[in-house]
């Protein structure tokens, strides 16, 4: 299974959960186990949005980058640029 | 997503890294190119805004009948004429915006939040008839206390601009509005082990102003809708596929209703990513059945666009007695403007980001004040953040008797490390700019009296992103090559540097256009460094695919399966045949239509895979003591690149970059009264950098490839504004031997501090 990380201030809404195992295989259904295992994050990602880090690299709004049972996965904000 | 072998990057190349004349330059210094004030229409009208002369008022009434009876005022709009929207948040430059918030920025609804915030808009047949027309529109205010500063504007009894801002980011959520839009803090590690581990610990407060991306050509549109509801808008932007979808948004249109071309554009930096004229042109047009043209004076692009944060930024690093950093703390309050939305997000995320940390913090607040809206700006929140980092890391440095290079170096982020927002790095290029740094003549020459030398290091993420390009073999086996991402850097060039390297065909005979947004699928917009990246990726993945239909026609022709043709240097080639035969791209071309009709191929994805983009940048300085004025006498920025597509383009980027970098640290600040009304708002008084002010802008390229990049390219136009604010003021702190933290270190603030040691 895959490791999901909450860094900084996520983990308010994880109960001071920093990390979890997650079963999803692709960003969709990651998306999909966080609403279920921490429902007060959600309102946070629907509202902000949020781009995933697999294994270092960055996935904003793509929803079926390949999680392998050896990923290590992260939440962080969108970035874009000037 | 996108899978795109890096194949190219052990490929001997013949176009890609080398400098050939860009295909847009001749229009360019002929004054051919048509910029977004350019384009004319018949029976076009003159629209200009009425804006507010308060920072923070009720409007109580608006009057506008005495204007629209006024002889050729053609249409006046309000707020009246546009929808409310709800709250929705979507992604634009740098930052997620919200619709509510947007279609009050570009019209006032119940109150004005900055001065120049628009409150109405009239479409006239000229610029007299529009002038006097907004004289006769009354506005009724109520006048309310107002608030510039984000430690006023986080204290319990400040003015609040927002009824309904609730914190986002805190938990469990405020019960009371506030100005603080948003918390967010990343971060890792134990900070009091940390702390407890370091021999010297330096803290202290920073404070940036906020500044202008200061592009040339002002903000301008040309909108045209028909009486059946279909709209044109010429405009000069980064994203007309942004625009058009805000724009249908604000004015209930369906997307199909409003084509829009990117006119070229004279500088965005960041500040051309949102909207402001042109849903109010086209709002105009629809009203009065006639084109309307728009153009901001530059006063109004100082007033009314967005400028990046200003920030109040505290830092604390420590460091053991041999340079290593055992932990590093930061809080950010950066100014979001009228509305929510700083950089405060990535602006958080670099702070730290340049090094390997092991405990590490960064906590950022997104405060609403009354000024204009903040937009992109290079590298948006980089600069602030790290600046303040970086002027901490010299004081380390000379504390400890450091070279402030080898500081770095002892602390460098490299591929693994773990970056203070989480993830773990790719490769990428700090230790080789920093060796760069380290290895530049520049870096030992010696210096004079009240001279001083200041280094500083810079991260940007870049992005990739959506992204459609076409490809059409015309007739003669030339190529037409259609692009969705304005070219504001010289990437029309590149492009067709790309193209014709996979093609094996000279750059000349490639066209590379802009399409407008009828012409292609969505394509996110020119920022974040995205564009040779992912608009590379697009061209090289469409050329790719012309390539597999141009060996299949040549295999028709010669009666083989497609296995049997190569394609080697602008050639279709039979393999293993004891009789060569060849075909070239002419000749295909010229039998398309026997072979199955033109030859035409595309490429459509959501680039992934972007990397980091790493500089060193080194400059000396005089002070003079007498005046407190900064005069920047050599310049070196060293950056990585990835792979360079175009150097000179590169170089432009670098150049352009350090020294809008420069003009932060040193000159530029908005100089508002108490009232909040701006007192600068022209280039003679709000001073960006001129030619005379700087010395030739030495360059190095460093090339650590990004192996997500069939080139290797890393984007390069965001981090190159990031290091010289930190550099700029290490030098003038060394040079005065006095350790200054607030910009910009104008003569005055200089000299004061000259005269107070």
């Amino acid at each position: 299974m895959a490791t999901l990380i909450f860094n900084g201030s996520l983990t308010q809404f994880t109960n001071g959960q920093t990390e979890c195992e997650v079963h999803a295989k692709n960003i969709k259904s990651l998306l999909g186990e966080i609403r279920e295992k921490f429902p007060r994050l959600s309102p946070l990602i629907e509202s902000e949005g949020f781009a995933i880090a697999i294994d270092g690299e960055i996935f904003q709004d793509i929803w079926f980058a390949p999680i392998s049972d050896s990923s290590e996965v992260h939440l962080i904000p969108p970035i874009g640029g000037g | 997503m996108n899978d795109m072998t890096q194949t190219n990057l052990q490929k001997d190349l013949k176009i890609v890294g080398t400098r050939p004349l860009r295909p847009d330059g001749a229009d360019k210094v002929t004054g051919r190119a048509l910029f977004g004030a350019d384009k004319s229409l018949p029976n076009m009208l003159v629209g200009r805004v009425l804006r507010s002369p308060h920072a923070h008022a009720k409007i109580i009434s608006i009057d506008t009948k005495a204007a629209e009876a006024l002889p050729g005022v053609k249409a006046v709009i309000t707020s009246k004429d546009f929808q409310d929207l709800p709250s929705e948040f979507v992604p634009a430059g740098e930052m997620m915006v919200n619709f509510k918030d947007m279609t009050r920025n570009i019209m006032a609804r119940d109150k004005v939040l900055y001065e120049g915030h628009t409150v109405a808009a009239v479409a006239a047949i000229n610029d007299a008839i529009a002038e006097e027309a907004m004289a006769l529109i009354k506005v009724e205010y109520e006048l309310l206390p107002h608030v510039m500063d984000v430690e006023e504007a986080e204290k319990p009894n400040a003015p609040l601009l927002h009824d309904d801002m609730i914190t986002i980011g805190v938990e469990p959520a405020p019960k009371k509005p506030s100005n603080v839009a948003k918390r967010v803090e990343f971060g890792f590690g134990d900070l009091d082990k940390g702390f407890k581990e370091a021999d010297l610990i330096i803290e202290k407060k920073f404070s940036t102003q906020p500044v202008h991306q200061g592009y040339i050509e002002p903000h301008a549109c040309l909108a045209s809708v028909s009486e059946d509801g279909q709209g044109e808008l010429w405009v000069t932007t980064q994203g007309p596929f942004v625009v058009r979808n805000f724009c249908s948004k604000i004015l209930g249109m369906s997307t199909s209703q409003i084509r829009v071309t990117a006119s070229e554009i004279g500088g965005g930096f960041g500040g051309k990513t949102v909207i402001y004229l042109e849903p109010l042109a086209l709002a105009l047009s629809r009203k009065a059945c006639r084109p309307v043209k728009m153009v901001m004076s530059r006063q109004e692009v100082l007033m009314a666009s967005g400028p990046t944060s200003g920030a109040k930024i505290w830092v604390k690093i420590g460091v053991k007695k041999d340079g290593r950093i055992t932990a590093g703390d930061a809080v950010l309050k950066f100014q979001a403007g009228a509305f929510q939305g700083s950089p405060i997000g990535p602006g958080a995320m670099c702070a730290f980001a340049p090094y390997e940390m092991t405990n590490v913090r960064v906590v950022g607040y997104d405060i609403v004040v009354n000024r204009p809206k903040v937009a992109a700006y290079r590298a948006p929140g980089g600069p602030i953040s790290e600046y303040a980092v970086e002027s901490v890391m010299d004081e380390i440095a000379q504390k400890l008797n450091l070279d402030p290079l080898e500081l770095r170096l002892k602390n460098a982020a490299k591929e693994g490390t773990q970056a203070p927002y989480g993830p773990k790095l790719g490769p990428i290029g700090m230790i080789e700019t920093l060796e760069a740094a380290k290895a530049h003549p520049h870096y030992s020459a010696p210096l004079g009296p009240n001279q001083g030398r200041g280094v500083a290091s810079g991260f940007w993420f870049n992005i990739g992103g959506e992204t459609c390009t076409s490809i059409n073999i015309n007739e003669d086996g030339t190529v037409g090559l259609t692009l969705g991402t304005p070219d504001i850097g010289g990437s029309r060039a590149s492009m067709a540097m790309m193209a014709a390297e996979e093609l094996g065909v000279p750059m000349s005979t490639i066209r590379p256009i802009i399409g407008d947004t009828s012409s292609l699928g969505f394509n996110f917009l020119t920022g974040g460094s995205r564009v040779t990246f992912s608009s590379g990726m697009a061209v090289v993945e469409s050329v790719r695919e012309i390539i597999v239909e141009l060996r299949k026609r040549a295999a028709q022709l010669w009666d083989v399966s497609i296995e049997k043709v190569e394609w080697v240097s602008g050639h279709a080639r039979l393999v293993g045949s004891e009789n060569p035969k060849s075909l070239s791209l002419r000749e295909l071309a010229e039998a398309a239509g026997k072979t199955g009709g033109p030859i035409v191929g595309g490429a459509s994805i959501n680039a992934t895979g972007a990397g980091p983009s790493l500089a060193t940048h080194i400059v000396d300085v005089e002070v003079d003591p007498e005046t407190g004025r900064t005069t920047v006498l050599r310049y070196t920025a060293i950056q990585d690149a990835g792979k360079a597509i175009h150097p000179s383009y590169v170089e432009g980027q670098m150049q352009g970059g350090a020294v809008q970098g420069i003009g932060w640290a040193l000159n530029e600040e908005y100089v508002y009264d108490d009232n909040g009304k701006l007192l600068n708002p022209g280039f003679l008084d709000y001073r960006v950098p001129v030619c005379s002010d700087v010395p030739m802008i030495d360059t190095v390229i460093v090339e650590v490839p990004n192996p997500k990049h069939p080139y290797g390219v890393r984007g390069v136009g965001e981090t190159p504004i990031v290091p010289p604010l930190a550099a700029v003021s290490n030098a003038v702190s060394r040079a005065t031997n006095i350790r200054f933290n607030e910009l910009p270190l104008s003569p005055p603030r200089v000299l004061a501090a000259i005269e107070s040691r």
